[in-house]
């Protein structure tokens, strides 16, 4: 039985490690032709490596995906190409530093909204350009269950985060004539290298947040990127402007009555 | 170590019990859990269930509310199949009408129908899965769950009860690595609205066009979603209940 990822072009960004990696290599291992985006050049070697490894087609783009110049060049390579756009995961994402709000570095507050939110904004701005002429196409945007509680000390990611879901709502309703089908992904604490970083910086907290979440662990990432994956495919025809929440239970409340 | 599946035919092997599988969803759910290679319990209260028994589906008509049924259901997986790994809470009804109209007796029939019966099955599913520390539970909940419409006060209310019972029993259920869930399903095309009106299924098929898709659902879409969350794809999702409705609760919400 073909499966039907064989032969769809893919666009993954924040995908040199984490959910945006695994992503890759679920979409490439079922045949797709996957562009993989990111700033981190390592990390897009590490993901054409084992794309490499289990078999498959990646095609590495290394850009600041809220650099729109850098962006619209991108998706205009994919439509020389590959000629259309199937489907995108627009993932790529930092949590940035951790402050009381008026003491949060403006400029960090800056980079934050800028690398979590305008880069989803034009990475649909362009994308949409390619898929709307097509009549078709699939977009995940990810946000954070930060899309729907307020995390003390993370202003701007959680702004950024609630902003992703309000971008997703508009796109899928601005798009819904057009057979394109938009949802934001919304994934708990995962294990990924962006999170054991700052859980190196401070284990004691890291172990604590472990031990809030119903399911007693974080995610790993290939739970969160199965997620993307079957939301960009078919078997979720009927889902659309939602935002999936994969938390092992964490935003349910859980607290002892 | 959690396992991770990455491929779509995970429930070849698992049992599943599914409610109010004579037709439409159910019936949709019992049939795709059943061809990815699932061993299946029917149930409904309509002996069209028996229809489709086949090798590897066996059928229960009971009332989910009835006392001593969820019991019989639960049994029959593990007589028939040695276990039970997957319960659908399907079954529904819908009741339409104004609330200075509703007589007690039509409330309560709406909330033993709809949250009810999906509660003694989650009782029972659950203590039959725990010794396993595996399973999952999926309730057919609604965007009417959230989501407010004139005449079914009833309805809303009971299928925001199951969203409810969804979220709590995920949180005492996890501990014994047993996850539940819920879909909140817009317009499908089915019998629901038959028992009061002729054109039930146009009606549903002409109210999905007002959804930003433009169309209703067809069951198998919903049955799709099972598949999924009942999957080992959706190990990290715990509580969660997925919106399918088309967009329909988007510009309201």
């Amino acid at each position: 039985m073909s499966d039907e990822f064989d032969g769809k072009i893919v666009l993954v960004t924040g995908a040199g490690s984490g959910i945006g990696q695994e992503a890759v290599r679920s979409f490439a291992e079922r045949g797709a032709l996957v562009y993989a985006a990111d700033l981190n050049a390592k990390g897009l070697a590490a993901t054409a490596d084992l794309v490499a490894s289990t078999g498959g087609t990646v095609r590495s783009a290394h850009l600041d995906v809220a650099d729109e110049t850098a962006v619209a060049d991108l998706l205009a390579r994919i439509a020389t190409e590959a000629g259309r756009l199937d489907a995108a995961f627009n993932n790529a994402g930092i949590t940035g530093s951790t402050h009381l709000l008026e003491d949060y570095p403006t400029e960090d507050f800056d980079r934050v909204l800028r690398v979590n939110l305008r880069s989803i904004f034009l990475a649909m701005k362009y994308e949409l350009r390619l898929m709307k002429p097509a009549g078709s196409g699939t977009i995940v945007n990810t946000a954070s269950v930060a899309a729907l509680t307020g995390p003390g000390g993370m202003s701007a990611y959680a702004a950024s985060k609630h902003g992703v879901h309000g971008l997703t709502r508009v796109a899928a309703m601005e798009n819904a004539s057009h057979n394109i089908r938009i949802n934001a992904l919304a994934p708990g604490w995962t294990e990924t290298p962006m999170v054991a970083a700052n859980s190196a910086q401070n284990p004691a907290f890291a172990e604590l947040a472990r031990k809030a979440i119903p399911a007693k662990r974080g995610a790993h990432p290939k739970e969160i990127a199965a997620a993307a994956v079957w939301l960009s495919s078919s078997q979720a025809s009927y889902v659309f402007g939602q935002m999936i929440v994969v938390d092992g239970g964490m935003t349910i409340g859980g607290f002892e009555p | 170590m959690t396992t991770i599946a990455t491929e779509v035919n995970e429930v070849e092997g698992k049992v599943a019990l599914v409610t109010g599988a004579a037709s439409g969803i159910g019936r949709a759910i019992a049939e795709l859990l059943h061809a990815r290679g699932a061993k299946v319990v029917a149930e409904d209260i309509d002996p069209a269930v028996t229809e489709l028994a086949r090798d590897g589906l066996v059928t229960l008509v009971a009332d989910i509310t009835a006392e001593g049924t969820a019991e019989k259901a639960v049994a029959l997986a593990l007589g028939s199949f040695g276990r039970l790994d997957i319960l659908v809470n399907n079954a529904g009804r819908i009741l339409y009408k104004n609330l200075v109209d509703m007589s007690r007796e039509d409330w309560n029939w709406q909330m033993e129908t709809n949250v009810t019966g999906a509660f003694l099955h989650s009782r029972e599913a659950a203590k039959a899965m725990m010794p396993n520390r595996s399973g999952s539970i999926v309730n057919i909940a609604s965007y009417a769950s959230y989501f407010a419409f004139p005449g079914i006060a009833a309805y809303t209310a009971s299928k925001g009860a199951l969203a409810q019972l969804t979220r709590t029993q995920a949180l005492e259920a996890i501990e014994h690595g047993i996850r539940v869930n819920a879909i909140g399903v817009g317009d499908v095309v089915t019998n629901l609205l038959n028992h009061f009106r002729d054109d039930g299924r146009e009606f549903l098929a002409e109210h999905g066009r007002k959804a930003p898709i433009g169309r209703a659902a067809d069951p198998v879409e919903i049955a799709e979603i099972v598949a999924f969350l009942a999957s080992e794809r959706a190990s990290f999702i715990v509580g969660s209940v997925v919106m399918a409705d088309g967009g329909m609760s988007v510009p309201i919400g």
